[in-house]
């Protein structure tokens, strides 16, 4: 390499880092600093304040229910669609995903429609106040319904990895399905179990827009939303306290992380999806259809339901009044035609995870290039700039953005800051997607056309990216998806002429216009659902990883 | 596959990202001034304000910031904190913050040729703002669960026992005009109103129109709500389950100010803008979005009371001393509320 190569490279580094680990260590910085010196006022402001303890309480109570009752949906829901012979494995395993790519936020507003005390569909069917979703359960269910894809996930690529001849033997021994899973299959895959645990943990307490949405009406508040609240009306001291808010936040990541290492599980947060080699199915013999009811119960609670329920509650002209004549397009008109912020949060938020994914795969595949490659290797710095803002609760990077980019470089309430902040988050998607597909490539490839004296750039057109699209498509994919609908960071950082798909159904749903909030939700629904069904296609491992 | 693999190809993402580039530099809009008007006003009424804008002034860009109004408030204070201002304009129903935005010296001082015609009560001596609009808050109930007989008469009532879990508003951290009947209610009643309102285990969360929402919706039974969300839900929708109460105690007056901040780069189109708003069309516009104008000669928005009947009595009369004192004491009355209300106990 030249040594303007290399200096290329260090300063490629240098910038990547400050776009993704700056703002993280800002914030830790600005909790302990005050101008006159280090200091733990902030913290002491914080922690004196009996309701940021309670919150921090109801942060953790949330994330420990959200984390088991997840893994004890998601577990059955893996086994069942890859290992045994239940019917219509194929399409379940498909929609048992739809919770993956879709805003939990959106399941808030449909549950609210659907279990609010006095009113919802189902108190009502029920004729009685039997459900009550402004409350801890409620934020653990509907959580819980959505986290528990990333145990499914893991648990689907695992399950597909382990040596279908141990499961064998065991059975030829004379032990039952019942029996095999328990000894064989799940020790195996308890790893990923782990790995998907903490993942659906750091999820949970990160998560903002469902407690935000369901908590504080009924006076609860988790961290992320008292975060909210200083940062929205605190003024400069409340930024301070929010990072001082924040940084125990990130403590409690950080300790899920240690925990799930210590019991075997981390650092495989990713599962590569190995050769599925044709294996037995397991007979479910006269349960076979129970277990379809239950899966399809599932699916029934995850998707059917609250989709239904927000779709009809988008036609109605007096919410909650079910009669023909009381469907109408008209909040339809209202918010494409007459709102001018539903048109613009669409623009805006197509661009910004546009824009997002397009960099993403952009760095995503020169970084699996350089890592997968056996002649280079990579930095502490690079993994760390790719790792820990996808560690970090999202509200803690939005505030580091906040912080980093006011001055001298002022980028604050731009779309710019948004796009930076969705990239250095999801970055690490694109080049999980890449890295995979280039670790199994043969470099031999590479070389023989160095050989017969390609360029360097020739042989990266020609040889790696036509054997990188798909992976670099789906890492687009996996990158844009949760851009489109991100909130959680959206909400402290948009500012005039800036908000997205997720500011404007949140500021509807929660201050300005619920009824329309719904018609929203029905569009972002759609948008997702489409490009979902897009991906796909185009990149088959999109939905798998 | 193969096609979509072609597609992904080179040349397209990279058109594509142009395109990006092309969307995110094309906000010159040939030479027209900006105005950044930060506002508290309905996005339909503002829906209904930009035509009439754009032809009115065609050489100006006017672009809203609409949030709640005390959204708006953190927003801007914290914008003057870092010194860093974005809004040129400011129009929202928190009349206080005004007050306490003149006090620090953030407004441009205008003696606009149209304000002249506003009583002196809801007109800054000092010009620095002046009321624009003039919502008025008032009781609405769920026809279909509450009979007529049954409907609260008063305020006051709203505390009695029987209204226990039934009743709503909305949140005062986030909106001026329940900030500006939190400080009303709690100076005619007194915080024992609100312990009884909170004993009724009110809920208090959201905007106007998230509280006529749980009205419609049958979620809540009775509730404090600004009278032009009602008033447009009545139009609208004939067979609404809503039904209008003008309190006995009398209505709450929210005077909603527009002013013009110091820190603006365009200070001719700002006050040509505050002109306009103060202006009979400009009134006519806002009437038309349901509120009433300050101006006595301007008509009520449709199929509201005539003023006379609506401001002769209000709950508390508005003069410039209630002004300064709920000034001063603004930050003490949310804390009040936030402790008595909202706060878990």
């Amino acid at each position: 390499m030249t040594r303007f190569a290399r200096l290329g490279g260090y300063g490629a580094v240098w910038l990547l880092a400050i776009l993704t680990i700056a703002p993280i260590g800002l914030v830790l910085l600005r909790s302990v600093l005050t101008p006159s010196g280090v200091t733990l006022e902030h913290y002491r402001a914080a922690f004196t304040e009996p309701a940021n303890i309670q919150a921090g309480i109801n942060t953790v109570i949330v994330s420990v229910a959200t984390v088991i009752f997840a893994t004890l949906v998601a577990i059955p829901l893996a086994w069942l669609v890859s290992r045994t012979d239940i019917p219509g494995a194929r399409r379940f395993r498909v929609l048992l995903l739809v919770p993956y790519v879709v805003p939990p936020y959106i399941g808030a507003i449909a549950w609210i429609n659907l279990a609010n005390p006095t009113v919802g569909w189902l108190n009502r069917a029920a004729g009685a106040a039997v459900f009550d979703i402004y409350s801890m359960t409620g934020v653990i269910w509907v959580t819980g319904l959505f986290f528990y894809t990333y145990v499914y996930v893991a648990c689907l690529a695992a399950l597909e990895r382990v040596d279908p001849s141990l499961e064998d033997a065991a059975r030829v021994s004379g032990a039952g399905p019942l029996m095999v899973l328990r000894t064989i299959t799940l020790p195996l895959i308890r790893p990923a179990i782990l790995a998907g645990a903490f993942l659906v943990f750091a999820a949970s307490a990160a998560a903002f827009g469902v407690p935000a949405l369901i908590a504080s009406p009924a006076r609860l508040h988790l961290l992320t939303t008292r975060i909210y609240g200083y940062v929205r009306t605190g003024g400069l001291d409340g930024l301070y306290t929010a990072s001082a808010l924040s940084a125990s936040l990130l403590v409690m990541a950080l300790a899920a992380w240690v925990l799930a290492e210590r019991m075997g599980g981390a650092g495989r947060i990713t599962t590569v999806t190995g050769k599925a080699s044709a294996r037995s199915r397991i007979r479910l013999g006269r349960w076979r259809w129970p277990a379809f009811a239950a899966v399809s119960g599932v699916v029934f609670l995850t998707c059917v339901l609250p989709v239904t329920a927000i779709v009809i509650t988008s036609f109605m002209n007096i919410v909650g009044e079910f009669r023909w004549d009381n469907l109408t397009l008209d909040k339809y008109r209202y918010v494409l035609f007459t709102r001018s912020d539903t048109a613009r949060g669409f623009v805006n938020s197509f661009v910004l995870a546009f824009g997002a994914a397009t960099l993403a795969a952009a760095v995503g595949t020169a970084v699996a290039y350089v890592k997968g490659h056996p002649r280079f290797r990579t930095t502490r710095l690079v993994e760390t700039s790719i790792n820990l803002p996808y560690a970090t609760p999202g509200t803690i990077l939005a505030l580091g953005m906040m912080l980093l980019w006011s001055w001298p470089l002022a980028l604050v309430d731009t779309l710019w800051i948004l796009l930076i902040a969705y990239f250095a988050k999801d970055l690490s998607f694109a080049v999980r997607s890449v890295t995979t597909a280039v670790q199994q490539t043969d470099v031999t490839l590479e070389e023989a056309a160095r050989v017969s004296g390609a360029s360097f750039v020739t042989t990266f057109r020609t040889i790696w990216l036509p054997l990188l699209w798909p992976a670099i498509a789906a890492g687009w994919f996996l990158v844009f998806m949760p851009a489109f609908g991100e909130l959680t960071m959206s909400v402290l950082l948009v500012g005039p002429g800036t908000d997205t798909v997720g500011t404007v159904l949140f500021a509807l749903q929660e201050y300005a216009d619920p009824p329309s909030a719904s018609v929203v939700a029905v569009l972002i629904l759609a948008f997702i659902l489409a490009a979902y069904t897009a991906a796909t296609f185009v990149a088959p491992r999109a939905k798998a990883e | 596959m193969g096609h979509l693999a072609r597609l992904c190809r080179p040349p397209f993402p990279l058109l594509l990202l142009a395109l990006i580039a092309a969307s995110a530099c094309g906000d010159g809009r040939g030479g027209r001034q900006t105005v950044t008007i930060y506002t508290s006003i309905y996005e339909h009424v503002i829906a209904g304000l930009e035509p009439v804008l754009r032809d009115a002034f065609p050489d100006l860009d006017v672009r809203f910031f609409q949030r709640g109004s005390e959204d708006v408030a953190a927003r801007l204070n914290s914008e003057i904190a870092a010194n860093n201002i974005s809004a040129d304009l400011v129009m929202t129903s928190d009349p206080f913050w005004y007050e306490e935005l003149k006090e620090a010296g953030h407004l441009l001082a205008y003696a606009s040729p149209h304000a002249s015609g506003i009583p002196s009560d809801l007109n800054d001596p000092d010009g620095t703002f002046v009321t624009v609009r003039m919502p008025v808050m008032v009781m609405a109930v769920n026809s279909t669960r509450v009979a007529a007989a049954d409907r609260p008469r008063t305020f006051r009532e709203l505390a009695d026992a029987k209204w226990a879990k039934r009743i709503t508003m909305g949140d005062p951290n986030r909106s001026g005009s329940y900030f500006t009947a939190v400080a009303a209610l709690s100076k005619k009643y007194g915080w024992e109103y609100f312990e009884a309102l909170r004993r009724n285990d009110i809920v208090a969360a959201g905007g106007n129109s998230a509280v006529l929402n749980r009205l419609m919706t049958g979620e809540k039974d009775a509730g404090i709500i600004l009278l032009e969300n009602l008033l447009q839900t009545r139009q609208q929708n004939v067979k609404a389950p809503i039904e209008i109460v003008y309190p006995e105690d009398g209505v709450i007056l929210v005077p909603s100010p527009i002013a013009i901040l110091k820190a603006t780069a365009v200070p001719d189109a700002a006050r040509r803008l505050y002109d306009f708003f103060l202006s009979d069309e400009g009134q006519n516009a806002i009437v038309g979005g349901w509120m009433y104008s300050p101006y006595d000669h301007i008509a009520p928005p449709a199929g509201a009371r005539p003023w006379q009947a609506v401001f002769s009595a209000p709950l508390l009369p508005w003069t410039f001393d209630y002004l300064r004192e709920t000034t001063s004491g603004r930050e003490d009355i949310k804390r009040r509320f936030n402790t008595t209300v909202l706060e878990p106990r």
